[in-house]
């Protein structure tokens, strides 16, 4: 996703969804800060929830982050934009887990958990494929579980930087941008979470499914 | 991949980039070569590929709303903020350092200065006493001596035994080792004022010359009697004679006849074997008849100058008994019995060392004081017993002018022995004087044969004590109070010291004071800067544009 996508040519241009938020960076180029939330929403959302692993704490850690990046966009040098906001978005995420850690706390209502989902939220991920069996969708549930627990189990530097190469498709480069380290840092914690992240699967004795290979 | 017969098998790290896909064509068909060699490093990559595979495959989390802002959010309501401080002033670290370290400065100075004897009891023996002890020797053993006779030398009071000052059983608590000197001029109460005065007086006053001996009783004075009896304890002659203006004339005769003498005499002060081995050497008796030339017949109480002289030139110590002059130590006790016509009481053992050096002046002064009023020969021996001998009786009359035992010089140089008040500690031990005697404990044996004497009683406090080596000099010191030569040189040094240390002091607390001052004025400024209300309220205009978002 460039960033060329969400600049502005004509203030007055209307977007089509969303009402225009014009906003210059460092260099005075105008961006639409509505379009660079349509384009990156997604992704922060997923990443802060597999962080965060709890929807609301996600929610806010993206909404606290979007608003944290328009504030400070004057100091966007108009590269790697999506880089730029992940780290936000990270940085935002490990202070408030940081926080949680240190402050537990217990939901006062509890979201009814419904035995088919983890979580109790529909979603499409959730939902079962028309071309697949129930057995296949179960399966495919449970190969997702384990390789979020897989996840888990790394450290959260290596965690931060499969999540974001491997799951997201951030480049070397975003990734380190977003993880303000060196690439070489991001090429170790890859190799190492990868090999980890393997030795856990192959330890839980959860296979491969052929179906899952990446021919 | 194959060396030395081994296979090397690709690391993780290329494996892990050849998933990634960051490695080139060439390279990647290269690592694709080594796999299809090498079935473990194939096992490994494609591992590693379905690990990648299953984490590319894994859903992205779907989006539970839309992030979308429906207003601009508001600005941040931290924009200008700045900090206040809290109530109550607040110095930062450096400030606290700063004060720290100054502080620390200004008490090292302050510590360094009385550890070098500012405040030091007089008792105490320290470096600045040696040192200007030695130096004033050395001026001393350079000062001009003329050979011929003693006549016309600046016969500054020397500095002898203080028993001999404080020979008078009179001699109250109060009154001071009688510093007489030959231009006894006014006897100041205060010891450090003398001392302070004494450095001037001493050199402005090079040309009075109250004493002068005329001839000696016994044979011609040989040098080696001259020796001995101006240096006869060569340390109390020349171990404390710093000043190099009045020179003692008998200490110079001493050191010019009998170069090694001089050399014993400048160790004196510390060895006071010396003083036994002339003793033991059985050298003539140094009984010398001494005419006082012209005796300023001052009214007590200007003794000053001569009681600087006192301290600042001791010359050798001549006790005149009955006229005849006897080198105090001599007199005191390690003379020979052979110079001395009458027997000394043998508590000479005890005497010796540097005890006498400082005791000595008073001694001397009585000495050549009786020499004018009392011009018939006494003998040395007599000395110890103050009372008997007119220059005891002298001295004793010094500790209370009003006493007729001596003539107006005479009242005179005693008024100079009031001078030497400080020395009234030791007088104080007068009574304990039995105590001297019996202090066979050593060096302060000098002292010691003036036991009945009020000298001896200088002696006293430190004799009972047990402390042999210690009690000449703790004794004379007490005698002679603050006037020391070397403690006068080295109070100035130290005075000097604690001038520097209140200096530091007062620059340290001006330090930390115009550093409270600045930085409460900095703070000061840093509110003034402040905008009222734009750091702690936010902009009424943004709160409009709070952000709305879109579901």
């Amino acid at each position: 996703m460039a960033n060329t996508d969400y600049r502005l040519q004509d203030l007055s241009q209307t977007c089509s969804d969303h009402p225009p938020l014009p906003i210059k960076d460092r260099k005075g180029t105008s961006y639409c800060f509505n379009c660079i939330i349509t384009g990156f929403q997604a992704q922060a959302y997923s990443v802060a929830r597999r962080i965060m692993n709890d929807q609301h704490l996600a929610e806010d850690a993206v909404q606290e982050s979007l608003t944290s990046a328009y504030r400070s966009f004057s100091q966007f040098r108009g590269d790697n934009l999506r880089g730029w906001l992940m780290r936000i978005v990270t940085n935002n995420c490990r202070d408030m887990l940081r926080a949680s850690r240190s402050r537990p706390s217990i939901p006062l209502d509890p979201v009814a958990t419904d035995p088919d989902t983890d979580d109790g939220a529909m979603t499409a991920a959730n939902l079962p494929s028309d071309q697949e069996s129930p057995e296949e969708s179960a399966e495919r549930g449970e190969l997702r579980r384990t390789i979020e627990a897989g996840l888990e189990s790394l450290a959260e530097e290596r965690k931060m930087a499969i999540l974001l190469v491997d799951v997201e498709g951030f480049s070397y480069e975003e990734a380190a941008t977003a993880m303000n380290c060196s690439v070489g840092t991001i090429k170790s914690r890859i190799s190492r979470g990868r090999r980890e992240l393997r030795d856990f699967l192959r330890g839980t004795g959860e296979l491969l499914p052929s179906g899952f290979r990446q021919e | 991949m194959w060396l030395f017969g081994g296979h090397r098998h690709l690391s993780e790290d290329r494996l892990s980039d050849y998933v990634s896909g960051r490695l080139s064509s060439e390279q990647g068909a290269r690592l694709e070569r080594a796999v299809e060699e090498c079935a473990r490093c194939r096992e490994e990559l494609e591992s590693l590929q379905q690990t990648r595979a299953l984490l590319q495959a894994l859903p992205r989390e779907p989006l539970t709303r839309s992030f979308v802002f429906a207003e601009a959010p508001a600005a941040a309501v931290t924009e200008g903020y700045r900090p206040v401080p809290a109530p109550g002033f607040r110095m930062p670290g450096w400030a606290y350092a700063g004060a720290a370290a100054v502080a620390g400065v200004a008490v090292i100075a302050f510590v360094l200065s009385v550890g070098f004897g500012t405040w030091l009891p007089q008792g105490s023996e320290n470096e600045f006493d040696r040192v200007a002890s030695t130096s004033s020797m050395e001026r001393a053993a350079s000062e001009p001596v003329s050979q011929a006779m003693p006549q016309a030398q600046p016969a500054a009071p020397a500095e002898s035994a203080v028993a001999q000052s404080m020979a008078a059983e009179g001699g109250s608590p109060e009154s001071a080792p009688i510093p007489l000197g030959d231009s006894v001029e006014r006897q100041e109460a205060a010891p450090e004022v003398i001392v302070q005065e004494v450095i001037v007086e001493v050199e402005v006053q090079k040309e009075v010359q109250v004493e002068r001996i005329v001839e000696a009783e016994t044979a011609p004075p040989t040098p080696t009697a001259i020796a001995v009896a101006a240096g006869a304890p060569p340390a109390a002659a020349m171990a404390e004679a710093p000043s190099p203006t009045a020179a003692p004339v008998a200490a110079q005769e001493a050191t010019a006849v009998e170069p090694e003498r001089e050399g014993q005499a400048e160790m004196g002060a510390r060895v006071p074997e010396d003083t036994t081995g002339y003793a033991d050497a059985g050298v003539p008796a140094p009984t010398v008849k001494v005419e006082v030339d012209t005796v300023p017949a001052t009214p007590a109480g200007e003794g000053a100058s001569s009681a600087g002289e006192v301290d600042e030139t001791p010359t050798p110590a001549h006790i005149v008994q009955g006229g005849d002059l006897v080198p105090p130590a001599l007199a005191a006790t390690p003379v020979p019995e052979e110079t001395i016509a009458t027997p000394m009481p043998q508590e000479t053992p005890q005497v010796a060392t540097p005890a006498p050096t400082t005791a000595a002046p008073t001694s001397t002064v009585a000495a050549i004081a009786s020499t004018e009023t009392v011009p018939e020969p006494a003998t040395s021996d007599k000395a110890p017993t103050a009372g008997e001998d007119t220059g005891i009786g002298a001295a004793s009359a010094g500790v209370e002018p009003g006493e007729p035992s001596g003539t107006t010089g005479q009242q005179g140089r005693l008024g100079l022995a009031g001078a030497a008040g400080p020395a009234g500690p030791s007088g104080s031990a007068g009574p304990l004087g039995p105590a001297g005697p019996a202090g066979p404990a050593g060096p302060a044996g000098p002292v010691g044969p003036a036991g009945p004497a009020g000298g001896v009683g200088a002696t006293g406090p430190v004799g009972p004590q047990g402390n042999p080596g210690a009690a000449g000099v703790e004794s004379a010191r007490g005698a002679q109070g603050p006037q020391g030569p070397a403690g006068t040189a080295g109070r100035l040094l130290s005075d000097g010291l604690a001038l520097t240390a209140l200096i530091a002091v007062a620059a340290g607390a001006l330090n930390l004071a115009l550093t409270t001052v600045l930085l409460l004025r900095l703070r000061h400024g840093g509110r003034s800067k402040e905008q009222p209300g734009t750091n702690q309220e936010p902009d009424s205009s943004l709160l409009v544009n709070r952000p709305r978002l879109e579901n």
